[in-house]
């Protein structure tokens, strides 16, 4: 069942108008079937519409006092999600945001001692002792008011009350009524509807008159026909059975056969007396134990019925139903250790042969039926199986980590070898980079001789001519500021 | 429930489980008739063999919405007559003071036994009522006369 928020909303607003319901409100739809006991379906249920908001650990009764080295300091309850800090104060995480939110306006400190905190380093975990402690601390449920008794420890608390509590709140089983129940009261069905109390005949809701008639009803009170004690009427009938002195009561030797009855005050000196009474402690004994093995038996019983199918599910795999003209398959189910009919002497090929042969017929001793057979070879089958699964993966195994390592020589190996190759090419491009500088110098100084002999000539033409012999021979020139960078980088 | 509700809670748990003989504290209910946790009426008898003895003397203590980290202010209703009480009322206490002594581990049953013990033992370092203050300092006969009529007019029941 999906909840949104406007529904969670508008639930919760409900239940806090559960009591304003006016009594006349028409009767809702009543399941009027025997009660249900709970299944896990409705447990699932129950649990998906509870109404009520997370246990607060604060607001829990612990049992008893709390040890005050458990406390925290800032809310005065046990510790919640214990936080220390580099001091060793401890205090719950929730008080200590708190406190760190009130002094944001400057830097964070203990809120006991006042030592300066360091945000990066701190909180540092709480010791694993201090935290089962604080599991250990025993608490009442936190409907105890309504009617709860459990006491546990504190760390069950939210389970007990989310799936155990009879007293917690969940959303009524009508799928129309915006009313929340107890849980407790859950397969009783929808409860909020009017009914008259038939005592004082006042018009009351169901999930109320209970509470009505213990608490109200004006003819709750009754005497008890027996010794005129005035009690509740709810508990007339526990008071007569169980408490009444004066209300008639069978001899305890009743369940072997004493038909003597008396006033209840009686019965203990006619008990002395009886032989029957004497007894009867033994055979109440004696009919408890035959209860509980008749209950045992029945569990046997069940596991055997499984195993009969186990073994009847095997035994349709093993030996698939014949067809009608096939007289050479046994016809009997051949896993039956009690067939009634012998098994043919033909023998069975879809099976393999046995792990061991089967013991020599007699006369007297007729041949054991095939079951034990069949079953031992199936078993040792199985083994043997289950041997070669764990021997291949073994090797699997062995295989994966060789192979692991191979790839890792390979990668090591192709690392080294790019490595050396890189190392190859930079020697290459500097060797390379300095032939070339070493080429321009050489062609920088042939051309300015030339140049300066030509300069000693008388044709004006030769300066052109060696010029361009000189441009023809070294290709295009460099300026001198790129040769002398080239120079520098190298 | 807000951090501060919760802890006034367990404060008013633990002092009515148990507070020391004379004193009185417990929350004052609003025009609705809801109780206010977050404002108490309080009471501080006057300490044995002192001048203070026998008086009873009322004050509103108020918790701020950030308490227990910062601390409550208490108040003297009417105004008493001490040198560390201010002219409105207020106490002036080193543990009431988040600057100074105030720790969230204080309880209501420790404040208002130290303020039991500021009525007869003044802190002349922290003066909040001039008058008080210099009839303590000048005038120690006077100032005990008049601590005298405060209890007169004071009385514990």
């Amino acid at each position: 069942m999906s909840s949104t928020p406007q529904s969670d909303d508008r639930r919760s607003r409900a239940s806090s108008r559960a009591d304003a319901l006016p009594l006349s409100t028409p009767p809702l739809p009543v399941s009027t079937g025997p009660a249900v006991v709970f299944d896990s379906s409705d447990f699932v249920r129950r649990k998906s519409l509870r109404t009520q908001a997370p246990v607060d650990i604060r607001l829990l009764e612990y049992v008893p006092k709390c040890d005050s080295n458990l406390v925290c300091l800032i809310c005065q309850c046990p510790f919640d999600i214990p936080t220390m800090l580099a001091c060793d104060h401890v205090f719950c995480r929730e008080c200590l945001d708190h406190a760190f939110r009130a002094q944001d306006h400057r830097s964070k400190r203990c809120p006991t001692c006042r030592t300066h905190v360091d945000p990066k380093k701190e909180p540092i975990p709480v010791p694993r002792i201090l935290l089962s402690m604080l599991e250990d601390l025993m608490v009442k449920c936190p409907n105890t008011k309504a009617g709860c008794t459990w006491l546990n420890k504190r760390d069950g608390v939210q389970n007990h009350v989310d799936l155990y509590c009879g007293f917690s709140t969940v959303e009524c089983p009508a799928g129309d009524c915006r009313f929340s129940v107890l849980q407790k009261d859950f397969h009783k069905g929808c409860l909020h509807y009017t009914v008259s109390c038939e005592l004082c005949y006042t018009s009351i809701m169901k999930k109320d008159l209970e509470e009505h008639q213990r608490t109200v009803c004006a003819q709750r009170m009754i005497k008890c026909p027996h010794c005129e004690v005035e009690m509740l009427r709810l508990d007339l009938k526990v008071h007569i059975k169980d408490v009444c002195q004066f209300a008639p009561t069978a001899c305890p030797g009743a369940i072997v056969g004493c038909g003597h009855t008396c006033d209840r005050r009686f019965v203990p000196a006619h008990a002395k007396t009886c032989s029957m009474a004497t007894m009867a402690p033994f055979f109440q004994a004696q009919k408890t134990r035959l209860d509980d093995q008749e209950a045992a038996q029945k569990l046997l019983q069940r596991k055997v019925d499984i195993l009969e199918g186990g073994f009847t599910n095997i035994s349709n795999i093993v030996y698939p139903t014949n067809s009608s003209d096939d007289s050479s398959f046994p016809v009997t189910n051949p896993l039956d250790p009690n067939a009634a009919e012998p098994l043919p002497e033909t023998p069975d090929f879809r099976l393999p042969p046995a792990s061991f042969p089967p013991p020599a017929a007699s006369t007297n001793n007729p041949p054991p039926p095939p079951f034990d057979i069949s079953t031992h070879h199936l078993l040792s089958l199985h083994e043997s199986l289950r041997e070669e699964v764990g021997r291949i993966a073994n090797d699997l195994a062995s295989l994966e980590g060789r192979t692991h390592l191979l790839i890792l020589n390979e990668n090591q190996r192709a690392k080294e070898e790019m490595l050396h190759t890189s190392a190859a090419i930079n020697s290459l491009r500097t060797q390379v980079h300095w032939l070339l500088s070493a080429r321009l110098q050489q062609g920088r100084a042939s051309a300015s001789g030339g140049a300066s002999a030509s300069a000693g000539g008388s044709g004006s033409a030769s300066v052109p001519a060696g010029s361009s012999l000189g441009s023809a021979s070294l290709g295009p020139l460099r300026r001198l500021s790129d040769s002398t960078r080239q120079d520098t980088k190298l | 429930m807000s951090l501060c509700q919760n802890r006034l809670q367990e404060e008013r748990k633990q002092w009515r489980r148990d507070h020391p003989f004379g004193f009185f504290a417990k929350p004052v209910r609003n025009p609705q008739g809801v109780l206010d946790l977050k404002k108490w009426e309080c009471g501080v008898p006057g300490k044995d063999k002192t001048l203070w003895e026998g008086g009873l003397f009322k004050l509103e203590v108020a918790f701020p919405d950030e308490y227990p980290t910062k601390p409550p202010k208490c108040k003297f209703v009417p105004p008493l007559f001490h040198p560390n009480v201010y002219p409105s009322g207020t106490v002036c206490l080193s543990i009431l003071n988040e600057e100074e002594g105030w720790k969230p581990a204080i309880t209501i049953k420790e404040i208002l036994l130290g303020i039991q013990s500021l009525l007869d033992e003044p802190n002349p370092d922290s003066p909040a009522q001039a008058d008080a203050f210099n009839l303590f300092k000048k005038n120690r006969a006077d100032y005990e006369k008049k601590i005298r009529n405060i209890v007169k007019e004071n009385p514990a029941p």
